[in-house]
């Protein structure tokens, strides 16, 4: 049995070995060849994109129809990289819309397509798709994009949370919050950028949805913390009140980012006797950023706390001016412990030796 | 007798022959997934999309951690490489582990280093730190200077000094590139269940490095080095983006991991009685996560690129080669638990079975098929005509598996330039098959009997450091 199998092995080889040889060849002629066939259609493309790259560029930014007439002249065949260069510079200048761009692309039928792209059954166009309609800030597409930020595929979500954030129409808003939940936390970095595009205008809609979702409130603070503005004070500063620590906490960053007013500041000064460390260090956090120099007395305090606490006491004071620097010297002089070490770190990062 | 002897021979034989299938059709199938895999991956993450992630307020920050012995030659070109990493929020953490040479020194100088508090909390047992040195120029720069306790106590220092949530570990003279961290970060910033990603680790012997970039890429002028090139590309694009896919990749480089600061801590940190520190703490975090029953992944980046300098003398290649067959078969000996065991998933039933046939036993059954083969050529038990067969089928093979794995690379990254260099790789894939592949067996077999024998020690890595050569 052994010997038959050993025999048919052998048979097997030899025209192993020259398939195998074949596959080879073939293999290094694809590699070749593909290699050639880049190299013709890059150099291809660079002399339409010196052909056409002045073309569109005139037509975005010079004020003449004519440009627009020109622009025109491209043929269809090469739109779709027209469409590439005339979102190459929207790029750079996120969330401005500029209306030649979007009348250029109405023009070369690129903004149908996009249109049409949103459902394509590649993902890959959709998201592409998305992103064009976005840097267009095409108003027309936001029904679509709000039905993409279920996709199936995340990169889609990602670029439909995008586009709507560059398009900043506050009929999304509603939509974009109610994705603050999900899991990923690559959708939610993209998220808080789109707010922040949407700027001011997302404060009053995501007090809103803090409002009516409590369970969303601490994810509503952070947000806050980045984008949020004046106007989120004073509801921030009731959250603080009551509500789970680490909503507490949350919305004492959030003050801490936007900036505390005069009642937030003794309110602060009361949340540094909280039960939970999380809210005595955030509250500390917000007081670096009062300015005054009559919290210090309570700061000091908490410089042998919790780390957390102690360690954001400790950069408070550094910020306070004299009034903070002396109590951060006196707990030096005291000796020992975690205070003085901190104390003495802080003085020495700001060059108070 | 005669016909016994022959019957046990071919016996041997085809269990040899059995290997070496196995093992080139495991690999042809990694080079299938790894095909779709890359495809895929290069679809979704153009710089563009990364860079829109990266400057979002919620993007975790990273501590990259560079443990440094005696690296006075190269410490401050790396340094300053490092420093320019195109990345959010992130600090260097450099532990200097008891160095015995000027490099301290070399630092305190190139970066007006200012000694500070120790003030931090320090979760894993090290040796005692001496000294925190806090750089003046660049507010990112920390050094720990410690008592020497080997690479895996240095990485613990640093994970222990670290400010952020991630920690980004890599050897102190390899060359990040500039986008390496953003493209390291993104499967923590997908999936909050990331426990640790690796990237790819390409040669720089050849390259062109100006001012701690690598600035022109071509291939090493030593055939030695050239050879790792396609041994690289193979592992890197097929092995581990298969066993990635497969969530049971048990080897993030020690030349560059990114790893969860609050996993590593909480399974104790990198340990230091093992040569495959890199290789056990990843074992570990599978164990620990099966254990408890958490979702977790471990992910390998096929983008983010890491350069480092391979050795280009036999001595130095076969002492490394001793080094990581050694910590290959130690690792797999700590974790025998998993062995098999299907309650670990695809660790348990399949990469620990794999590392153990094909990594640790692999060279002693290579080496045994080629003796057996040529002890029955001798005594005529079997003839030259068809060893010279199987040989030419096992090149054939090696090429075929090698080529794929420069094709992978042509559809998904095309680093190298020249379509000389294509062809080269190419060569060198069926070249490997006369020599160097037997070469690194032998190496293998060696660390293999020097672990069974219980032998401990690094072997020295002299470096020419990255001044244009």
């Amino acid at each position: 049995m052994l010997v038959r199998f050993a025999e048919a092995f052998r048979d097997a080889l030899v025209p192993f070995i020259l398939g195998g040889g074949v596959l080879l060849l073939a293999m290094l002629a694809l590699l070749v060849g593909q290699r050639l066939l880049r190299a013709a259609a890059a150099s291809r493309r660079r002399v339409l994109v010196s052909r056409y790259g002045p073309i569109v560029a005139a037509a975005l930014n010079s004020d003449t129809p004519r440009a627009l007439e020109t622009a025109r002249t491209i043929p269809s065949r090469h739109w779709p990289l027209a469409g590439q260069l005339l979102l190459a510079p929207l790029h750079v200048v996120r969330g401005r819309h500029n209306a030649r761009a979007a009348e250029l692309a109405a023009q070369l039928q690129l903004s149908d397509g996009w249109r049409a792209d949103l459902n394509s059954r590649r993902w890959w166009h959709r998201s592409e798709a998305a992103l064009a309609l976005g840097l267009l800030g095409d108003r027309a597409s936001v029904p679509d994009l709000i039905g993409l930020l279920d996709d199936e595929h995340e990169q889609v979500r990602a670029a439909a949370i995008d586009a709507l954030g560059q398009i900043g129409d506050p009929a999304a808003l509603g939509s974009l919050l109610a994705r603050l939940n999900d899991p990923t936390r690559h959708e939610r970095a993209r998220l808080v950028e789109a707010l922040r595009v949407f700027g001011e205008g997302a404060t009053a809609a995501l007090l809103d949805h803090g409002a009516s979702h409590e369970a969303d409130r601490t994810l509503v603070a952070t947000v806050l913390s980045f984008v949020g503005g004046a106007a989120a004070r004073d509801p921030l500063l009731q959250w603080t009140v009551a509500g789970p620590a680490d909503t507490r906490a949350a919305a004492w960053r959030a003050l801490a980012a936007i900036g505390p007013d005069e009642r937030a500041f003794y309110h602060a000064l009361k949340a540094l006797g909280d039960d939970d460390a999380s809210v005595r260090a955030a509250a500390a956090r917000a007081l670096s950023r009062a300015g005054r120099g009559d919290a210090s007395p309570h700061l000091a305090r908490l410089l042998d706390d919790q780390w957390e606490v102690a360690a954001q006491s400790a950069r408070a004071l550094i910020a306070l001016g004299p009034e903070g620097h002396a109590a951060l010297t006196a707990r030096v002089r005291q000796g020992a412990g975690l205070g003085h070490d901190l104390a003495q770190q802080v003085l020495w990062e700001s060059g108070h030796r | 007798m005669r016909a016994w002897v022959s019957q046990a021979l071919m016996v041997f034989d085809l269990g040899v022959l059995a290997y070496f299938l196995a093992v080139n059709l495991l690999y042809l199938v990694f080079s299938i997934v790894a095909f779709f895999t890359l495809v895929q991956h290069r679809r979704r993450w153009t710089s563009r999309a990364l860079e829109i992630v990266m400057r979002s307020p919620a993007t975790p920050g990273i501590s990259v951690i560079a443990p440094a012995y005696n690296e006075e030659a190269t410490i401050e070109q790396s340094l300053r490489s490092l420093l320019l990493l195109n990345y959010p929020q992130f600090e260097v953490v450099v532990v200097n582990d008891g160095s015995k040479d000027t490099t301290i020194d070399t630092m305190v100088a190139a970066f007006a280093l200012m000694p500070a508090p120790v003030v931090y909390p320090q979760p894993i047992a090290t040796k005692p730190v001496r000294a925190l040195y806090r750089s003046l120029d660049n507010p990112d720069l920390v050094v720990i200077d410690k008592t020497n306790g080997g690479k895996a106590d240095a990485i613990n220092a640093g994970i222990n000094a670290a400010r952020y949530s991630l920690v980004c570990v890599i050897d102190a003279d390899s060359i990040l590139e500039p986008e390496a961290l953003m493209r390291a970060a993104l499967p923590f910033v997908e999936n909050p269940n990331t426990l640790a990603t690796g990237g790819i680790i390409r040669i720089v012997n050849g390259c062109t490095v100006e001012a701690g970039r690598v600035t022109a890429i071509d291939l090493p002028a030593s055939w030695l080095a050239r050879f790792q090139v396609v041994e690289y590309l193979r592992a890197f694009l097929s092995g581990r983006v298969f066993m990635s896919a497969a969530n049971a990749l048990l080897i993030i480089s020690g030349a560059f991991g990114v790893f969860r600061r609050d996993a590593v801590v909480e399974v104790g940190g990198f340990r230091h009685d093992t040569i495959g520190e890199d290789m056990e703490i990843v074992a570990r975090l599978h164990k620990r996560w099966r254990d408890t029953n958490r979702p977790y992944r471990v992910v390998f980046q096929p983008d983010p690129v890491c350069w480092t300098e391979v050795p280009e003398t036999r001595k130095i290649l076969a002492s490394q080669r001793n080094r990581w067959q050694r910590g290959t078969c130690q690792v797999l000996s700590y974790h025998m638990a998993m062995m098999g065991n299907p309650k670990y998933g695809s660790v348990g039933w399949f990469a620990m079975p794999y590392f153990l046939i094909f990594e640790a036993a692999g060279p002693l059954i290579e080496v045994a098929g080629y003796l057996v083969t040529v002890i029955a050529v001798l005594f005529g038990l079997l003839d030259v005509v068809f060893a010279q067969l199987l040989f030419l089928t096992a090149v054939v093979f090696g090429a075929i598996i090698s080529l794929t794995s420069v094709l992978l690379e042509e559809m998904s990254f095309r680093r190298y330039p020249k379509i000389r260099h294509l062809l080269m790789l190419a060569a060198l894939g069926v070249l490997e098959n006369f020599g160097y592949r037997q070469l690194t067996t032998y190496w293998r077999l060696k660390g293999s009997i020097d672990f069974l024998r219980n032998k401990q020690g690094w072997g020295v890595m002299t470096r020419k450091g990255f001044a244009k050569v």
